[in-house]
């Protein structure tokens, strides 16, 4: 019980706050939380939020697809070969600290105007992140650990898959539940500069009409996509780390 | 003490200000050649009115409309979800025409006809946008030709430089691009469709609607000299080149020159006074309705819902009709 009213008792203040958003109102047509619920309610009826949803996850899984595909391995290989680790860091930090959304006029420039592009920017949006946790991770494992497990005897394919890879695995698994957050961002960036579909179209379309509780249920339903993500990710990370907490 | 007092001194010279300038700001999206004639007009306003009016550029339309509700600015330059918001119950109305559609659609040298677009990849803005609206409004009185549109969320030079790179096969955009286009790659492109020939309003002038009750000459001024300027630029294009102060100074003058020459014919010496009421006004009603950027059926919807002719007949009487 008092876990419950810790948890929702931010989401009605929430609520309260957007209600009396929309009742001042703030701004034009600033719909209430009602309204836009009846709007996510329709937009789901009509099966456009689902549609744009199906073509919005496409790019989404391409781009942080392979930022995990690329991500991962990466970040391994700059914690185990300290020379790249050294050399790559800097491009990440720079990658990081780079205002991705000034990198559009670039990508259309290389990709053109098509799914590849808008999965590029989701790329580029998560990969630093998870690059530099799967590095951070490695980074972090104990040196103890490793002596040990040379004075076993192991081998350095056994230190790696049994020492390095599950010590990272923590910082891993962090870093794609940073790099999926930040992946939703790109992807909603690339839709809405880049060229408009899916989600984003949907938003740029309820907007330009002046139909603010369509804009906000589409944004309301990719924050619960998001979460729904996340929280899938979260139980795979409890299920891979099961044996920390043994 | 003195540091005081002279505190207080610019605080109420800061408060008082608008006791004796009136400075009010004007919301646009990015300004374009297009634009131009507009600008001239506000220096007009300025030097003959007193009137002080700073130009703020948005990055969306709806942007635009929303601001200007908010008072954020005091007039705003309405573009095509000027409609939808008037619909969604926006106390606003259009005082004058600022242009008809300068948009043409360019594309590559083999493309020969209209009908060449089927298949096409055609850049266009964004959904609702005006060029989006002309090119559905286009391709609903042509069902046969089904392009792959593009959108470039970009203003029309990102969609000449894509029709220029060849990401795209054809680009809807402004007449300085089209311009551009054929200087940068003579005999590369050609105009396809002209929609700079449509009867009806691309954009319109439209005050934040608590400032234009309290303000009723400011409205008029500010029409009458926009519409000051439109005719004396089309008689000379060189007066909006010369008048446009700060604006778009990077562009020669000559090219300038030329780009508004091409300018004069959508602009309207009347500002638009025609397409405001009667039958001409329904037919801007119903491109909207048929753009999708108003709800159906088009009779639903009266001219004096979106337009408010006043201030501009009254400029046309101190003025004379063109």
């Amino acid at each position: 019980m008092k876990r419950w009213l810790l948890r929702g008792t931010p989401l009605v203040a929430f609520l309260a706050l957007w209600q009396w958003a929309a009742w001042v109102p703030v701004s034009f047509n600033f719909p209430t939380p009602w309204q836009t619920l009846a709007a996510l309610a329709e937009l789901l009826g009509s099966g456009a939020l689902l549609q744009a949803s199906a073509t919005s996850l496409q790019s989404l899984a391409l781009g942080f697809g392979a930022a995990i595909v690329i991500g991962v391995p990466l970040g391994l290989l700059m914690g185990v070969v300290r020379g790249v680790g050294r050399v790559a860091r800097v491009y990440l930090d720079l990658l990081i600290a780079l205002p991705t959304a000034a990198l559009i006029p670039l990508v259309i420039l290389s990709f053109g105007i098509n799914i590849v592009s808008s999965a590029v920017i989701i790329f580029v949006f998560s990969a630093p992140f998870i690059t530099m946790n799967a590095y951070g991770g490695v980074r972090d494992t104990r040196p103890r650990l490793v002596e040990m497990a040379r004075a076993f005897g192991a081998s350095w394919r056994q230190l790696f898959t049994r020492i390095i890879v599950p010590s990272a695995l923590p910082m891993i698994l962090a870093g794609l539940r940073l790099g999926l957050s930040r992946a939703f961002l790109g992807l909603i960036v690339a839709e809405l500069l880049l060229s408009p579909f899916g989600l984003g179209r949907l938003i740029m379309n309820s907007r330009s009409m002046f139909e603010h509780d369509k804009m906000f249920a589409t944004v309301v339903w990719t924050l619960v996509l998001s979460g729904i993500a996340l929280a899938m990710l979260a139980r795979l990370e409890a299920r891979l780390l099961r044996w920390r907490a043994a | 003490m003195k540091t005081i007092a002279k505190s207080l001194l610019v605080a109420g010279l800061f408060v008082c200000q608008p006791l004796w300038a009136q400075d009010i700001t004007l919301l646009t999206t990015v300004l374009r050649v297009v634009n131009i004639p507009m600008i001239a007009g506000l220096h007009l306003l300025e030097k003959e009115d007193g009137i002080k009016v700073s130009v703020k550029e948005l990055r969306t339309p709806e942007a635009v409309v929303l601001a200007v509700i908010d008072g954020q600015g005091q007039i705003g330059q309405g573009f095509a979800p000027f409609y939808p918001a008037v619909e969604k119950g926006a106390p606003i109305h259009a005082v004058m025409e600022l242009s008809r559609p300068e948009f043409v659609i360019s594309a590559r040298q083999d493309l020969k006809t209209p009908a060449a677009l089927s298949g096409a990849r055609l850049a266009s803005h964004s959904p609702k946008s005006t060029v989006q609206s002309l090119l559905e409004f286009y391709f609903k009185a042509h069902p046969d030709i089904k392009p792959n549109i593009v959108f470039i969320p970009e203003g029309s030079p990102a969609r000449a430089s894509a029709l220029l790179r060849g990401a795209v096969d054809a680009a809807a955009f402004d007449l300085s691009s089209a311009k551009n286009v054929q200087d940068s790659a003579p005999g590369k492109f050609h105009v396809l469709v002209d929609f700079t020939t449509q009867p009806i309003s691309s954009s319109v002038l439209f005050f934040n609607p608590a400032y234009a009750k309290a303000n009723p000459d400011v409205v008029r001024k500010t029409v009458l000299r926009l519409v000051d300027s439109y005719r004396r630029g089309a008689a000379d294009p060189k007066f909006w080149v010369r008048e446009r102060g700060e604006t778009l100074k990077d562009i020669d003058d000559a090219k300038l020159e030329a780009q508004l020459r091409d300018v004069v014919k959508i602009v309207d010496l009347n500002g638009g006074i025609e397409r405001m009421r009667g039958a001409p006004a329904a037919q801007n009603l119903s491109f909207q309705v048929t753009a999708g950027s108003l709800s159906g059926p088009a009779t639903k919807w009266k001219p004096e819902q979106f337009y408010d002719t006043a201030p501009l007949e009254a400029a046309l009487k101190q003025l004379g009709r063109k």
